[in-house]
């Protein structure tokens, strides 16, 4: 664990961790909630936060503590469906392309662009519309996993591109490695990088969609997510009525999600790039 | 006289990495001095603080480089004026009119879209002031380039248009035209084939039988060495080891790593075995105590793990910084 | 092909190794409507015998090294064959065919900090060779690793567990000849083995080829643009310009008595590391280069102090005088 130990050293990454810590703590806690998420009027209502309601109540008569851990937890479920699954099509499709060149490239290239310059959000508040209810958090993550792989596909590409041309390619034919091991044992430590720095972007663009498209009502508003407890706080004219603790509290949650995640992601990137993982190899020397 | 002068420079480069920091001593307490009219060449293995010593001398000191302590001294108009504390606006004015740097790999600094012509006018307008178009740049730099053998054609073209050794001709012109009194370059004649590189030595040379400068040439190719310099000052990790005549170098190498330097080089017509330093160069971040040499030397002494020798003149103009050398003086 | 032998005692039948005949390789170069076509190797013909260090020298640029890549398989010739053993090469396509011209036929680069992935362990290249080329068994893996490495001074526990930023160029490029061996080959193409490494170990490698081709039965095909190493370590050599074979022959008579125009003006470029030989004539150059490759003729008509209008429009043929080959029309008789 040293190399966590390297990384609490940085300041980006020990708040990014605490914070991440903290929301992964609420909602592990959303298991013990004493309310039902989907039930309406279990508390009184609009009530600011005061205990044993600490972060106040909604006008629909839910706790938003209880109701935040739910949301956090789904908002997260969400955005790791979609950014494992478009990983794994982003991965395979950038090595393919990039290793085997020519035509494959071509034709793969080519549905990765019709994928890029796709307007997404209206096609996504396409589906949404159509399916309604039926847009589970599982469906939603599916979908967004789908649109959410053209862009590091082609990083990765490049990527191997590039490595396809450095002499050790070579050493390493000559040792005999064929070209399925060849691309895990020579290109992964470049493209690990890469995958964890775009896996936590993704995250965040995928939370970014949910909300939108929540906001914008066309998710299933019953299920408690960030999005969904805006979209009714919006609704309900929160802000109008003073009822400030209902709008602030998914707001924070997300201003703290997104910075969080970001500050990981940035301070991962740093620490695994290639360049400065030789450097610190280099200590012993 | 000399031109410039140093006394116990050094200067490191400083890596932090989380909580190690690694001390790079590239340039460890040298002491040189370098003649007016004179071809200087610094011999040594790459990696050895030969590119950082003209760094350092020409003041091009950018973090994770960083001059650690000692003093340069520059000659202008007699005086010995110390320039290691000189801030950098003042230093400008010094720079390419009386000390000119040529990086390695210069050939491909200019700028490829526009006209050579152009990156002379704009170097020229940066220095001096021409209110004479004709009488303060073109000509000059009409007789400048035909005194070096340059076609005037290049002007006109643009840097792709060239080879690399014509390139590497335009940036020495370039480095030269405002008639500095010293010029520093750094490898010259790396990455040019064999016919370039002779007329880029060429160059050099009668730039400086026509302006009586001094040239101050790093490479690692004896044979670069031996065809153009006066003097040679070998370098090894980050230290001066020696310093003679080309001839004496050559013919009497007293430091047991020239010494085998000289005894490596392939001649042609000669197919004698010849032998390499045994061991490997030590690194610059974690030196042996004492002589940075003795893990590899033959002759090491008990002192040489203890003490570092310091660079002594032993014969006329011959320096070495060997415990060897300087007991056989004695005795 | 003109073959006129003056000399009929040079001509020893040494047993021929590798042989690469009229390769050609052309490059597109831009694309759309601004292409043009870069010949970079133009008729090559060659070959490299057993228990011999073939050199072929030549400028940056010169094709050399798309040469090597040919003959190791990793580009493919826009015409001519490459023949090892007498098989032709180009026609392998099963792998276990291709794995077993790897074991014969193997290499090592210009730039040692770039042979091994900076971020495994060296060690690894080293036993994955061992382990492909069926070295059988881990303690067999493990012996013809160590022996390798001997073979090249080097110990195991200095290699062991250490990534390449741990060592020196001179170091690298010693693991990686010792890797290129644990296969047992009969030729080692090693593309600029030298330039990159410090003065000072340069010679510790040229020996070691010398050693090879001694001791171990191992040909060296020798790929430089430094002449002064070349003489040293080499039995014959061939010096390419612009594409072509200019020259080739024995070593020692190429080198000390050069009969190509070319040959001869390099010879008297190359610096001599010997202060009393300065060179005392003027050279001057004002041809861009870029417009020799384009050339229709001899590419070095450009600069030849003896060309004449045949020169322009034909590119020479191969001709064989005094036991070697020249292509230069001053040698048609």
């Amino acid at each position: 664990m040293e190399s966590f130990k390297e990384l609490m050293k940085d300041g980006r990454f020990k708040f990014a961790f605490i914070v991440i810590c903290v929301l992964a703590f609420m909602s592990i806690l959303s298991f013990f909630s004493p309310y039902n998420p989907l039930k309406w009027n279990v508390v009184p209502r609009d009530l600011p936060p005061r205990w044993p309601h600490i972060l106040g109540t909604t006008s629909q008569g839910q706790d938003l503590f209880w109701q935040s851990t739910f949301a956090i937890r789904n908002s997260l479920i969400i955005a790791l469906i979609a950014s494992s699954i478009s990983r794994v099509i982003a991965v395979i499709v950038g090595l393919i392309a990039g290793y085997k060149g020519g035509r494959v490239d071509t034709i793969l290239m080519s549905i990765n662009d019709s994928f890029v310059v796709m307007p997404l959000l209206p096609i996504l508040i396409l589906i949404a519309s159509v399916m309604r209810e039926n847009l589970t958090m599982v469906t939603l993550g599916l979908i967004l996993s789908l649109f959410g792989w053209a862009w590091d596909a082609r990083v990765i590409r490049s990527q191997i591109l590039s490595l396809r041309e450095r002499e050790f390619t070579y050493t390493a034919i000559l040792s005999g490695t064929r070209t399925f091991s060849l691309v895990i044992k020579e290109y992964f430590p470049f493209i690990i990088p890469i995958i964890f720095s775009t896996v936590i972007n993704n995250m965040i663009w995928a939370i970014g969609m949910e909300v939108t498209l929540a906001i914008l009502g066309l998710t299933n508003i019953e299920v408690p997510t960030i999005g969904t407890m805006i979209h009714w706080a919006v609704n309900y004219q929160s802000m109008l009525l003073g009822y400030w603790w209902w709008i602030l509290t998914p707001v924070v949650i997300s201003i703290l999600l997104f910075v969080a995640l970001y500050l990981l992601s940035s301070s991962l990137s740093e620490y695994l790039d290639p360049r400065t993982r030789i450097q610190r190899i280099g200590k012993a020397g | 006289m000399d031109i410039l002068k140093t006394e116990n420079l050094k200067s490191y480069y400083i890596l932090e990495m989380g909580e190690t920091k690694k001390e790079v001593k590239a340039v460890n307490n040298v002491t040189i001095n370098i003649r007016e009219d004179e071809i200087y060449g610094i011999a040594g293995e790459s990696g050895c603080g030969k590119s950082t010593f003209l760094k350092t001398i020409c003041k091009l000191v950018e973090p994770p480089l960083r001059m650690i302590g000692g003093t340069i001294y520059y000659q202008i108009d007699g005086k010995y004026v110390e320039i290691t504390e000189t801030k950098e606006e003042e230093f400008r004015k010094l720079r390419w009119k009386y000390i000119s740097y040529i990086p390695q790999g210069s050939m491909n600094a200019l700028n490829p879209i526009i006209r050579i012509r152009e990156s002379f006018k704009d170097f020229f307008t940066a220095h001096q002031k021409i209110e004479n178009e004709e009488r303060d740049f073109e000509e000059p730099l009409r007789k400048h380039l035909s005194a070096l053998g340059l076609p005037v054609r290049v002007l006109k073209s643009y840097p792709h248009q060239l080879s690399g050794g014509m390139r590497q001709r335009t940036t020495i012109a370039l480095a030269t035209i405002l008639k500095p009194r010293i010029i520093v370059a750094d490898e010259p004649t790396t990455a040019l084939d064999v016919v370039a590189q002779r007329a880029v030595i060429q160059l050099l040379k009668d730039i400086q039988k026509l302006q009586k400068n001094t040239i101050i040439l790093v490479t690692h190719d004896m044979a670069v060495h031996a065809n153009i310099t006066d003097r040679i000052g070998i370098m090894y990790a980050g230290m001066f080891v020696e310093e003679a005549r080309t001839d004496d170098i050559f013919e009497n190498p007293l430091h047991p790593y020239t010494k085998f330097l000289i005894a490596s080089l392939p001649k042609m017509g000669d197919k004698t075995y010849k032998p390499s330093v045994p061991g490997v160069p030590p690194s610059l971040s974690n030196l042996p105590p004492g002589c940075p040499f003795h893990p590899r030397c033959p002759y090491a002494m008990d002192i040489c793990k203890k003490e570092i020798p310091q660079l002594v003149e032993l014969n006329t103009e011959h320096k070495s910084a060997c415990f060897l050398n300087s007991k056989e003086r004695v005795e | 092909m003109n073959r006129k032998n003056d000399n009929p005692e040079k001509e020893i039948e040494k047993e021929e190794l590798i042989k690469a005949k009229k390769l050609q390789k052309v490059f597109v170069v831009g694309g759309g409507f601004a292409r043009s076509r870069l010949l970079a190797v133009d008729d090559v013909s060659f070959q490299v015998n057993k228990n011999e260090i073939f050199t072929l020298a030549g400028e940056s640029g010169c094709g050399k090294t798309t040469v090597s890549k040919i003959l190791l398989g990793f580009l493919e010739p826009t015409q001519g064959e490459v023949y090892y053993r007498g098989k032709n090469v180009l026609e392998l396509q099963k792998w276990e065919e291709k794995k077993q011209f790897m074991k014969e036929v193997q290499s090592i680069f210009q730039n040692p900090f770039e042979t091994f992935n900076p971020l495994r362990k060296v060690d690894c290249y080293l036993h994955d060779t061992a382990k492909n080329f069926g070295m059988n068994g881990k303690k067999r893996d493990k012996k013809a690793v160590e022996e390798a490495l001997q073979s090249v001074g080097l110990g195991m526990e200095e290699v062991q567990g250490r990534y390449p930023s741990e060592f020196s160029g001179g170091q690298l490029q010693r693991i990686s000849i010792a890797r290129a061996l644990i296969t047992k080959p009969s030729l080692l193409v090693a593309d600029e083995p030298v330039s990159m490494v410090d003065a000072s170990l340069r010679m510790s490698i040229v020996n070691l080829f010398k050693e090879l081709r001694d001791e171990h039965s191992v040909s060296v095909l020798y790929i430089t643009h430094d002449l002064a190493t070349a003489y040293y370590v080499s039995d014959r050599i061939g010096i390419m310009f612009r594409g072509n074979i200019v020259e080739m022959g024995d070593v020692e008579e190429v080198l000390m008595n050069p009969k190509h125009p070319y040959t001869q003006m390099l010879k008297e470029s190359i610096p001599e590391a010997d202060p009393k030989k300065k060179w005392t004539e003027r050279v001057s150059i004002t041809e861009l280069e870029t417009e020799e490759y384009m050339r229709k003729g001899c590419k070095f008509a450009g600069r030849c102090p003896f060309v004449e209008e045949k020169c322009k429009d034909f590119m020479p043929e191969e001709f064989f005088v005094d036991g070697r080959m020249v292509r230069c029309w001053l040698y048609e008789k």
